[in-house]
């Protein structure tokens, strides 16, 4: 009661809950109606507002990182090659953007010829690499959790194990190895993920009410 | 070739309107039953809190982790570093896990700096990331401590992109010293790539999401693991002030709540499998 009391006496802090909450409301309201137009029509155009003030925010973020390594390129910093890239890579999307407008007048980047070569040649091949590495590290977590004895981890790395095991193309005609696989997956791992979905669910619930009743406001810099 | 993003980070709640199934009304009623019950089950637990209730409440080992860490934090002078992850909270995709993910950071960067200790921060989404900016910088001021707010030390890496973000986390995890690193909110399985290297430079993690595979990689390579659920009622563990206590509570009476509508959801639709219900029933949902 205090702290409500407390919330009534300062607009600063009042005005922006409320605009949330009822946001937050009419959202939540256009999925439980979505029959009704008008809630549906109020919602979507919520939603287009919260991309444009999305938008900010990432220039915010971005004025930032450029703030960042503009900073390590200025101090001499040993890493300065590696804020020389990232550079690079924020100067060059959009400088492809405006090649691609006035060159080819493409109003979308997607279809700049340059730009799908960088995201072919350059982003895909990074980024696979990096989900190679996941299966080293895998590895080597794995190796280490054995070592450790730490009882979850080595229940995880068994089970791993075990379901890998079973997969490799010698067993495919093992009897009864297929069917129980399934059966596991099915019932005992279909279980497990279930439940972990019901608790998770419960607890997004929860904490989604008590943000749009503004008892919590991480987003709120009062 | 066209640009597409890859689909693994898309793992929130998408509020497309062309995906929206039509509601019955039984979903409608079960819909604002676990409304109801979330909204005004936090203010009876409290009030029967605050009247002297006593609760017990299950141990959270990975909390412990957290403590110990905060302590040695305040002694040393080495930060916390806290991350949510790079899950989504705006557009048409918004992630209930980053919600999780900021609150907690909102505790723990509260008991940080009441205890002297420096804070330090990662995102992978720039709304999340203002909000850590804002919540720390209010940590620091309630702490009496506004003159410690170092705004450089929250970094965004990249924006919705986990690989990135996963390589910009690994890469802080060798170039920077600190205390201890809570990853706590949405994180698929890019989270290995940043986990094994922190566990590498022995930097004490404490790790949480709901996503099943990056769970796994966190029982390997973090101290404490906070599982599923767990995200969600850690917070009420780091700061247990009654309606904090009493969000505990309500998670257990919805959670019973929703046994109790499988149940007779069961029995519901076994009976019109036998013809003893109409199908024309309005209580059933739309199958």
């Amino acid at each position: 009661m205090r702290q409500l009391q407390q919330l009534l006496r300062d607009p600063k802090r009042l005005f922006p809950i409320v605009i949330g909450s009822f946001a937050g409301f009419l959202v939540l309201a256009s999925l439980l109606f979505p029959q009704s137009a008008g809630i549906e029509r109020s919602s979507s155009e919520i939603l287009r507002w919260v991309a444009v003030v999305a938008a900010f925010a990432l220039l915010v973020g971005v004025i930032n990182v450029i703030g960042q390594h503009l900073g390590r390129l200025r101090s001499g910093d040993k890493r300065w090659p590696y804020s020389v890239v990232l550079l690079i890579g924020f100067i060059l999307p959009p400088g492809i953007a405006l090649y691609g407008y006035f060159a080819e007048n493409a109003t979308d980047v997607a279809t700049v010829g340059l730009f799908q070569d960088v995201v072919q040649w350059v982003y895909t091949p990074l980024s696979i690499s990096l989900l190679a590495l996941l299966t080293f590290f895998a590895v080597n977590a794995a190796i280490r959790a054995l070592g450790s004895g730490n009882r979850e981890a080595v229940v995880v790395v068994v089970v791993a194990a075990l379901v890998l095991f079973a997969q490799i193309p010698a067993l495919i005609g093992v009897p009864f190895l297929g069917d129980t696989m399934a059966w596991v997956q099915n019932y005992f791992a279909l279980a497990g993920l279930r439940g972990l979905a019901f608790g998770a669910a419960i607890g997004a619930i929860v904490a989604s009410v008590r943000i749009l009743l503004g008892l919590d406001h991480p987003y709120l810099d009062r | 070739m066209g640009y597409t993003q890859p689909n693994s980070y898309r793992f929130g709640y998408s509020f497309a309107a062309s995906e929206e199934p039509s509601v019955s009304l039984f979903e409608l009623l079960i819909a604002f039953l676990i409304l109801t019950f979330a909204i005004a089950l936090p203010f009876v637990y409290a009030h029967m809190v605050t009247g002297g209730r006593t609760i017990e409440r299950r141990p959270l080992p990975a909390l412990d982790e957290l403590n110990a860490a905060l302590a040695r934090a305040a002694e040393t002078g080495q930060p916390i570093h806290l991350s949510p992850g790079a899950g989504a909270l705006h557009g048409t995709a918004v992630d209930p896990e980053s919600l999780a993910g900021l609150v907690l950071a909102q505790r723990v960067a509260s008991a940080a700096a009441r205890r002297g200790a420096t804070i330090m921060a990662s995102s992978g989404d720039a709304v999340s990331h203002l909000a850590l900016r804002g919540m720390i910088r209010v940590a620091y001021r309630d702490a009496g401590y506004s003159e410690d707010y170092q705004p450089d030390t929250i970094h965004l890496y990249a924006d919705h992109d986990p690989h990135a973000f996963a390589a910009g986390l690994s890469n802080r995890y060798v170039s920077e010293t600190m205390e201890a690193s809570v990853t706590v909110g949405a994180f698929g399985e890019t989270y290995l790539l940043a986990g094994e290297q922190g566990r590498q430079h022995q930097i004490p993690q404490v790790a949480g999401t709901t996503n099943p595979i990056s769970l796994a990689a966190a029982i390997l390579t973090a101290n404490g693991t906070l599982l599923g659920e767990e995200i969600y009622a850690a917070e009420a563990y780091i700061a247990p002030t009654p309606l904090g206590i009493a969000r505990l509570l309500t998670h257990d009476a919805i959670r019973f709540l929703l046994i109790t509508i499988i149940v007779v959801g069961l029995i519901l639709v076994s009976l019109q499998d036998f013809g003893i219900l109409p199908d024309s029933f309005q209580l059933l949902p739309t199958r």
